[in-house]
């Protein structure tokens, strides 16, 4: 659990609220004129943060490290080798994944030592796991203030300094915008329910982006219709590459099967027909 | 360019050989020629496995069906009539195909520069302020836009909007990826310029030590004659 703290506020309000546009203001992020890093923005899609001057992590950490703050770098190294970070260091920041892209662009940006560093909704792509280590080592760095922005507010519970964007600056009208009131409807069409199929089975599901370092190994389970499953698990372990096997955009090894109803199907001929598939940042689907 | 041992070519090696090789691709018209300096960047091609596969890609995907349009129209349409100073149809294919493979392996080999050694070779060239910027921001954009476009293909496979894996079909994606993949490539520009400016990362990389220029000077030297030696041939092919 998250424990209070004077230097960490999190940012609270609804969509639309205009917390991203606070955020880009306090830290004067659209300035035309080039600042000496006093405040950092991070936005919610960490890839575009990451400087593409770099070729592995471990250089892009490099490059926002000064020298003159040692203390502060051992710090931010001794979390990064606590998480397992160190073993991704020689890899391409932009073939991480998005947890991954996440920590390398908050930790490069703490290297910068900057005074303020506002983080939008960027911190939702981490579990547990790598989060809480994350805000204690924002504990422990107090010269950084930390402002962030997360749709997950529960899991800042104990955090007390909060900060409501209403209070701030109310630019958007809560009259003006109106949602349509979507009625699920209760049963399905005959002609849908025909083609869903009741009981999706995976057996010896295997992967690799790279021979001999397989991502996934032998997963076998069984999903059934009308049921809602949670998918868990660490940043990195592979979450996305299976979503992106079960909808066919990536094809899995050869003894990998797929079973529709016992019959033998294969996602990988029929992309986006047997599972769809939403991402985790949607700005990525808007095509 | 870079080896195994994480080796560069030295920024005045690339400029210069960059320069002596794509003005050799234009002055030359002597196949023979063509030929021989292809042969010769194929084989600095096979050193460097990444670069050579995606040059296979390129001459499979770009240059054989160019190669196969150009033979049609010169040999088929126009009854292999010489072209020029070509005896005939097919020789001056060969060499439109040949100059195109060339400018490509130009590029990918001296041209395209690292990541990492982006800022340290443009400050090489004396390159600072916003002219620093707009040079490293125009080679970044590359990066961007093979990720960008990956990401629109498979937004659009796990959307079921591409039937199977056909080349016709990847071909028929082409409309719908330019739109989304320029307006995707500028947003991007947009927040990582922005994000330069405000961490001010070139002035951060400019007090960086100078360690990447690690670089064979045999190899380079043997660079600089092969691109001077096309040049001076190139030169002698007109007279």
């Amino acid at each position: 659990m998250l424990t209070s703290t004077e230097n960490i506020s999190l940012i609270e309000g609804n969509n639309f609220s205009g917390r991203s546009d606070y955020l880009r203001t306090v830290t004067s992020f659209n300035e035309s004129e080039t600042s000496d890093a006093k405040n950092v923005f991070i936005g919610a899609v960490p890839r575009n943060y990451i400087s593409g001057l770099s070729t592995t992590s471990a250089f892009e950490l490099k490059l926002h490290s000064k020298n003159e703050n040692v203390s502060h770098n051992n710090s931010v190294n001794v979390f990064l080798k606590e998480i397992g970070f160190d073993h991704l260091l020689n890899h391409d920041p932009f073939k991480l994944s998005g947890g991954e892209q996440t920590i390398l662009t908050v930790a490069s940006a703490m290297l910068l030592a900057p005074s303020t560093l506002a983080i939008d909704c960027t911190l939702e792509q981490l579990n547990e796991q790598w989060k809480n280590p994350l805000i204690n080592l924002f504990r422990m760095n107090k010269e950084i203030n930390y402002l962030i922005a997360d749709n997950r507010t529960e899991e800042y519970s104990n955090l007390i300094k909060r900060i409501r964007i209403s209070d701030i600056d109310k630019r958007v009208d809560d009259e003006k915008i109106k949602f349509r009131d979507i009625s699920i409807p209760d049963a399905l069409p005959d002609i849908i329910k025909k083609n869903i199929a009741n009981k999706f089975e995976i057996r010896n599901l295997s992967f690799a982006y790279q021979k001999n370092k397989p991502v996934l190994k032998d997963i076998s389970f069984n999903l059934e219709t009308g049921k809602i499953y949670f998918l868990e698990g660490m940043n990195g372990a592979g979450k996305s590459t299976l979503a992106k096997i079960l909808t066919g955009v990536l094809k899995p090894e050869k003894n990998t099967s797929f079973f529709m109803d016992g019959r033998k199907v294969n996602p990988y001929e029929h992309p986006g027909k047997i599972f769809g598939y939403c991402y985790q940042n949607p700005d990525e689907q808007l095509f | 360019m870079r080896n195994a041992a994480g080796q560069s070519i030295h920024p005045v090696t690339r400029l210069v050989a960059t320069i002596f090789a794509i003005a050799s691709i234009f002055i030359n018209h002597d196949l023979l020629l063509s030929c021989g300096a292809y042969l010769i960047l194929f084989l600095l091609l096979l050193l460097n496995v990444k670069l050579l596969r995606s040059h296979v890609r390129f001459l499979l995907v770009v240059g054989l069906p160019f190669l196969a349009m150009f033979t049609l129209v010169y040999v088929v349409f126009l009854n292999n009539d010489p072209q020029g100073s070509f005896p005939d149809g097919f020789s001056f294919a060969a060499f439109v195909f040949l100059r195109l493979v060339l400018l490509t392996s130009v590029l990918q080999l001296f041209f395209f520069i690292p990541q990492n050694l982006l800022f340290a070779t443009f400050s090489y060239y004396r390159l600072n302020g916003n002219l620093l910027y707009i040079w490293v921001g125009a080679n970044v954009v590359w990066t961007d836009i093979a990720s960008r476009s990956d990401q629109i293909i498979t937004a659009r496979y796990s959307r079921g909007l591409v039937a199977n894996r056909n080349f016709l079909n990847r071909l028929k994606q082409l409309p719908y990826v330019i739109k989304p993949l320029l307006a995707g490539i500028f947003v991007t520009a947009f927040e990582r310029s922005s994000s330069w400016k405000q961490k001010n990362i070139l002035k951060h990389i400019e007090e960086m030590p100078r360690e990447n220029f690690s670089f064979s000077f045999l190899r380079d030297i043997l660079i600089l004659l092969a691109s001077v030696s096309w040049f001076t041939l190139s030169i002698l092919t007109i007279s």
